[in-house]
């Protein structure tokens, strides 16, 4: 055991400085050094990055190190990754890190066994996915990193223009988890759709973005003729219904064959009431029926 | 007929169980594909995980129950078709294919003990008298991209010939028929053909026969005495779709009307699971809503649409029983005015089997 100042061992630029979890444990337990101790290599720092900045910032002068020189690189990042011990919960920014160090000191991440201590499962498509988040716009690596789409969606859109990352982390707020994943859908589906170029493409980013319910415009333009007939449908619940008492159900997605009409009465008039509006709408109810036909 | 090579292009490693190596089917393809490494086995769990892809052909005996219902669609109007299991899995790669979702990491498998299968419908007709059959084994695989190397669908034609009101169906997307053409006798049987429009083929099935190999196929089955079908299945509606589609009905005047048992329709659809798996296409930006049976399919007006105007078309070129697949009861009732089973050419087809155990 040896111990180091968190002065010395913070004080050059190191490349195990990979994570970027906060620091794990109270300001007492540093002070009072009741923690496993820091690994080192020499003099240079191998894990424990936020609790060396806190125990600088709490004005420790030593911390306890424990020295693994004789350990082969790839065991020294190995070593960092147990320390860490958070598998399967890695920011892309973190993976991307780790991917660059291997790169720098040509460490096989499939050789070395890294990845299983870096994902639950282990996959083979690490690397490539990782190369391609690198090459990301960096709006796009802050909806990722930010946990605010999945890697998958990320994949899907990332031809998108970058305004379109630009304003959806801005307006993230929006929307849930889900409803982000399903906007991003749309707006990829309608770009693809209507073939639209990048110019045309932000052309429709910025329309969207303009509305105070995104979410709901851009289903309009993805599902025009479904959302057309929502509309007629809508109308005609105005027109016919509104104040009524009388609701009037439609089959999900227009996708049966018949509506239906519910309503409720406690008594001879209240029932009268109903079946005499029902009657009246007997000129027009075919104009609802064509919405099934 | 496709030269060996074909297969041998497209499999790695053949495996064969034990129990089906004393099969003649079995030497017929072991014989065809000998340039291609062959190792037995006991059961189908033997074959390494590295192999679990459709690039590995499996043959063996199929231990189970080999004909079933069409297992149809909740909520949706079933033809009431039987199927046979003897092809699981399919070489031909289209991109809407349900095997897309579910078949590409498991090998193509054959069972060649058709004896089983044979045996049970006959059992069938014979439980059913006077019931028209109609039973196919394109359910889970195309029922000829690999019986010029098996020739197991003979079998079925051979012995099933002599059942009245049994129409056996081999459904296709390719034009492998030559095999079939001097056999006798034919009885009732059926080759079906899947058709697309070329530009469609093109781009979604592009490892199976071109339009005119499917229908110089269908016209040489005809001269041959067969009956033949045709499915529109999935029509996808590309921008200039009712041309081409208009196009690919018109092709089928040059049959007689008489030799076409019938005719099916059947728009895109795909379930949920099926879509993770598919790779980007520009048909599937339509507008696609989930249906009862939780698969999405086109908006029923468009449906309805898509299938009255094909009927219109059809029914140009004779007079042949044209039904829909997995389509609703209003989708029916609008578009052919009733259910099929009030339909008189239709009846026939829709006929419930009732003892099929």
């Amino acid at each position: 055991m040896i111990y180091l100042t968190p002065k010395e061992l913070l004080s050059r630029r190191n490349d195990f400085d990979l994570f970027s979890s906060p620091a794990g444990i109270s300001d007492q337990r540093l002070i009072k050094q009741l923690y496993m101790p820091f690994p080192v290599a020499g003099n240079k720092l191998i894990w424990g990055f936020p609790l060396i900045r806190q125990a600088r910032d709490l004005g420790i002068e030593q911390v306890l190190c424990r020295d693994f020189s004789e350990f082969k690189m790839h065991e020294l990042l190995q070593l960092a990754l147990v320390c860490e011990d958070r598998k399967g919960s890695y920011s892309w920014q973190e993976k991307e890190n780790i991917v660059l160090f291997c790169e720098k000191h040509k460490l096989s991440l499939i050789d070395h066994d890294v990845t299983a201590l870096i994902e639950n499962h282990s996959d083979p498509d690490f690397y490539q996915k990782v190369k391609r988040y690198s090459a990301y716009p960096e709006a796009l690596k802050g909806l990722l990193n930010k946990n605010l789409i999945d890697g998958k969606t990320a994949e899907r859109i990332s031809v998108l223009p970058r305004l379109f990352f630009q304003k959806l982390l801005r307006n993230a707020k929006k929307f849930t988890f889900a409803e982000r994943r399903i906007f991003c859908s749309y707006v990829f589906e309608i770009v693809g759709r209507d073939t639209l170029n990048a110019e045309q493409a932000e052309k429709l980013v910025r329309k969207i973005f303009s509305f105070d319910t995104p979410l709901q415009k851009i289903r309009e333009i993805r599902y025009p003729k479904l959302s057309d007939l929502e509309r007629r449908l809508a109308d005609y619940k105005k027109q016919y219904f509104r104040g009524s008492g009388i609701v009037l159900h439609e089959p999900p997605y227009f996708e049966g064959n018949a509506f239906t009409l519910t309503f409720s009465f406690e008594n001879k008039q209240q029932y009268e009431k109903k079946i005499t509006k029902l009657a009246r709408l007997k000129e027009n109810i075919h104009e609802i029926c064509r919405l099934l036909h | 007929m496709k030269s060996a090579d074909y297969y041998i292009n497209f499999f790695n490693v053949v495996y064969i169980t034990k129990d089906a190596l004393p099969y003649e089917a079995s030497a017929k393809a072991l014989k065809a594909l000998r340039a291609l490494p062959v190792k037995e086995i006991s059961a189908k769990d033997e074959i390494p995980e590295k192999d679990l892809n459709r690039h590995t052909l499996l043959i063996t005996t199929a231990k189970g129950e080999t004909v079933a219902r069409c297992p149809g669609s909740k909520g949706h109007v079933c033809c009431n078709y039987l199927t046979v299991d003897l092809y699981l899995g399919c070489m031909l790669d289209c991109s809407y294919c349900i095997m897309q979702g579910y078949l590409n990491f498991a090998p193509i498998t054959v069972y060649v003990n058709n004896e089983v299968a044979i045996k049970k419908i006959i059992n069938i007709r014979r439980r059913n008298p006077g019931v028209p059959i109609r039973i196919g084994t394109g359910e889970v695989g195309d029922s000829l991209a690999l019986d010029s190397l098996f020739h197991l669908s003979q079998d079925f034609i051979k012995k099933l010939a002599e059942y009245k009101d049994l129409f056996f169906e081999l459904k296709t997307k390719t034009h492998f028929v030559d095999h079939l053409l001097e056999l006798e006798p034919k009885g009732n049987a059926v080759i079906g053909f899947s058709l697309n429009p070329d530009i469609i083929i093109a781009s979604e099935e592009k490892r199976a026969s071109s339009l005119a190999e499917r229908l110089a196929a269908a016209g040489k089955a005809v001269r041959a005495g067969y009956l033949v079908s045709f499915h529109f299945d999935p029509i996808i509606l590309i921008k200039n779709w009712e041309s081409v589609y208009r196009e690919t009905v018109l092709r089928l005047a040059a049959f007689d009307s008489r030799k076409i048992a019938w005719i099916s329709l059947g728009t895109m659809r795909y379930t949920k699971f099926l879509r993770e798996q598919m790779q980007e296409r520009d048909y599937l930006y339509d507008e696609f809503v989930p249906c009862r049976d939780g698969k999405y399919r086109y908006l029923k007006p468009v449906r309805e649409r898509v299938y009255m105007l094909m009927k219109e078309w059809i029914s140009g070129i004779g007079k042949i029983p044209l039904y829909m697949c997995m389509e609703s009861t209003g989708i029916w009732r609008n578009v052919f005015g009733k259910l099929p089973g009030k339909i008189t050419e239709l009846c026939a087809i829709f006929t419930n089997v009732k003892k099929i155990r």
